[in-house]
């Protein structure tokens, strides 16, 4: 009942920013004229601001959100430790990389290549922090350390590389901080593509990413292959980071808060931390979004920064609580 | 399941850890295996379990099917209550829900530890999570108990009673193997005793003749 409850509030609080994602912005329009474009009576200028930039970017705050969540519960299932986070641990900076490469123009791809580009990139760098975690004695709080190390080495390698092109300097902000001005139909599509798969075989899997919390020896004395089921959960979370940098930027602890905020509010059952980690990830960007688009408005800003706002606190929290 | 332990020697860097040793844990016993500090107690298990993979010699090989095994040092498990460690023993056995509820909790009130059941793991004290972590083990309902020093936080009045638990337990045709340093507990609760010096053994058989 409870659980029924909680997923109810999560829909109708999503359901009111989109509204207001929808309602207010920049173009101070009155709700007539924005209804009337919503209903596509004509091809006016309202249709086009409705369809083709806010519902999109409603659409695509929400479902990159969906990624980071779901990649943050991945992550910290099998990683012990929590704080993980991909964007933290350098996951999603894999993925920026590869697009600051893009942007300055060091190879030129089409969107599909650009797309798998970023998924690949982020997925190598999953791979790499699931063997560190592997090592038997890192411990959580090692991992942590190193994981953020990783982090700011790849903002770091991703900057030196954009510079390297003639980049307008509000594309290297969405870059390196989120932002979701250039959301667009496709780009939900590819999302969709990715998050629909992930979430099906993350379910699927769920019971048997479970154990690996209790440590690799004892994940294995209950049949468990600790390092395999880790390798699948990491290259999971990779490929839904790569995604959501790709759709959105670096958005930054939307991954370690929604499973946090999931448990207190859901509890600890793996299909419950799987689904409500997803929908409070959607549900904390998109209100990042709506916060950076509207704070002070017209000017924007980087959804990251309103996610950090957010976020950071509640990493100082978690680390004042670590052992 | 009976262990065999035939000419078994660890190195760890090149320094001799376990010395050409032989031994054997029989079935339906409970052993214990002593020997003071840095004798290689730990070490011998870790190579049970492959832990350890590299060694020469012999040893029984075991299966995640056959084994369940507290490890000496334990992470406390990050999120997971008291209640959904001890039902994680059970991940094997296909049991219905309200079955595994119910037997559960009844491990943790074999011992003492019901009224933490909701409780954050990482929340509770030492020898509170020792006692989690025996009823961890028996969850498993494995031929093979290998425990670590599960006792060394336990305070001494439910000590003696968790070693009769555990005498009782290897009555059911299972071969569990503890290591400690209670020397006269041990000899009075259990049935085989293996004791290591310097990484050699030094005695083995029957606690009354040690
Ligand atoms: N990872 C390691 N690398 C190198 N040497 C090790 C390692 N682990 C243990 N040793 C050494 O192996 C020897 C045996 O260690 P072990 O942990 O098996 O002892 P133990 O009998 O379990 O001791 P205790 O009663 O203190 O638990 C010790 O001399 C120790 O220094
Ligand atoms: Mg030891």
């Amino acid at each position: 009942m409870r659980l029924f409850v909680s997923y109810i509030g999560f829909f109708f609080i999503i359901c009111m920013f989109a509204l207001v994602g929808l309602f207010y912005g920049p173009s101070d329009a009155s709700l007539s004229e924005l209804a009337s474009g919503l209903i596509r009576s004509d091809d006016g200028p309202m249709e086009m601001i409705i369809w083709s930039i806010r519902i999109p970017r409603i659409i695509l705050s929400l479902l990159t959100g969906c990624c980071l969540g779901l990649s943050g519960a991945l992550i910290q299932l099998s990683s012990r430790s929590s704080i993980g986070d991909p964007n933290l641990f350098g996951i999603g900076g894999g993925a920026s990389i590869f697009l600051a490469g893009s942007y300055a123009g060091i190879f030129v791809f089409n969107e599909h290549w650009i797309f798998l580009g970023s998924i690949i990139s982020s997925l190598i760098i999953s791979l790499i922090l699931s063997r560190l975690i592997a090592s038997k004695d890192l411990t959580p709080i090692k991992l942590a350390i190193m994981g953020i190390a990783l982090g700011t080495l790849t903002v770091s390698i991703g900057t030196a590389v954009i510079s390297f092109g003639r980049v307008f300097p509000g594309q290297v902000l969405g870059l390196v901080a989120g932002s979701f001005t250039s959301s667009n139909w496709d780009k939900i599509v590819y999302l969709l593509i990715i998050l629909i798969p992930v979430l099906l075989i993350t379910f699927i899997l769920s019971k048997r990413f479970y154990p690996i919390m209790l440590g690799d020896v004892l994940s294995k004395s209950l049949g468990v292959n600790p390092i395999r089921n880790r390798n699948i959960a990491m290259s999971l979370a990779g490929i839904l980071s790569g995604a959501s940098v790709y759709a959105g930027g670096l958005i930054g602890f939307v991954g370690l808060v929604a499973p946090h905020l999931c448990r207190k509010i859901l509890g600890n059952h793996p299909s419950h931390l799987i689904l409500g980690s997803t929908i409070l990830g959607g549900l904390l960007t998109l209100f990042s979004d709506q916060l950076a688009r509207l704070l002070f408005a017209p000017t924007e800003l980087p959804v990251g920064m309103a996610s950090t706002i957010l976020g950071a606190p509640m990493m100082m929290y978690l680390a004042w609580r670590l052992k | 399941m009976k262990i065999d332990i035939s000419n078994l020697s660890v190195l760890f860097d090149d320094q001799i850890i376990l010395d050409d040793i032989s031994c054997h844990f029989p079935e339906g016993k409970f052993s214990c295996l002593v020997g003071e500090n840095g004798s290689g107690k730990s070490t011998l298990l870790r190579t049970l379990t492959k832990d350890i993979d590299k060694f020469q010699g012999s040893i029984t090989d075991l299966k995640s099917s056959d084994y369940s095994y507290i490890p000496q040092n334990i992470d406390d498990p990050e999120f997971l209550s008291v209640q959904e460690v001890v039902k994680l023993g059970f991940y094997q056995s296909k049991i219905s829900d309200q079955d595994l509820n119910l037997q559960s909790h009844q491990l943790l009130k074999r011992f003492d530890i019901e009224h933490l059941e909701s409780r954050r793991f990482s929340e509770i004290s030492m020898g509170q999570k020792q006692r989690a972590w025996l009823a961890f083990a028996l969850a498993q309902d494995k031929k093979v108990i290998l425990m670590d020093e599960p006792l060394a936080a336990v305070d001494l009045q439910s000590r003696k009673n968790f070693y009769s638990i555990l005498n009782t337990v290897s009555k059911e045709n299972r071969t569990l193997v503890l290591v400690t340093h209670d020397l006269e507990i041990a000899m009075e609760f259990c049935e085989h005793m293996v004791h290591l010096h310097q990484g050699a053994i030094s005695f083995e058989g029957p606690p009354k003749n040690f």
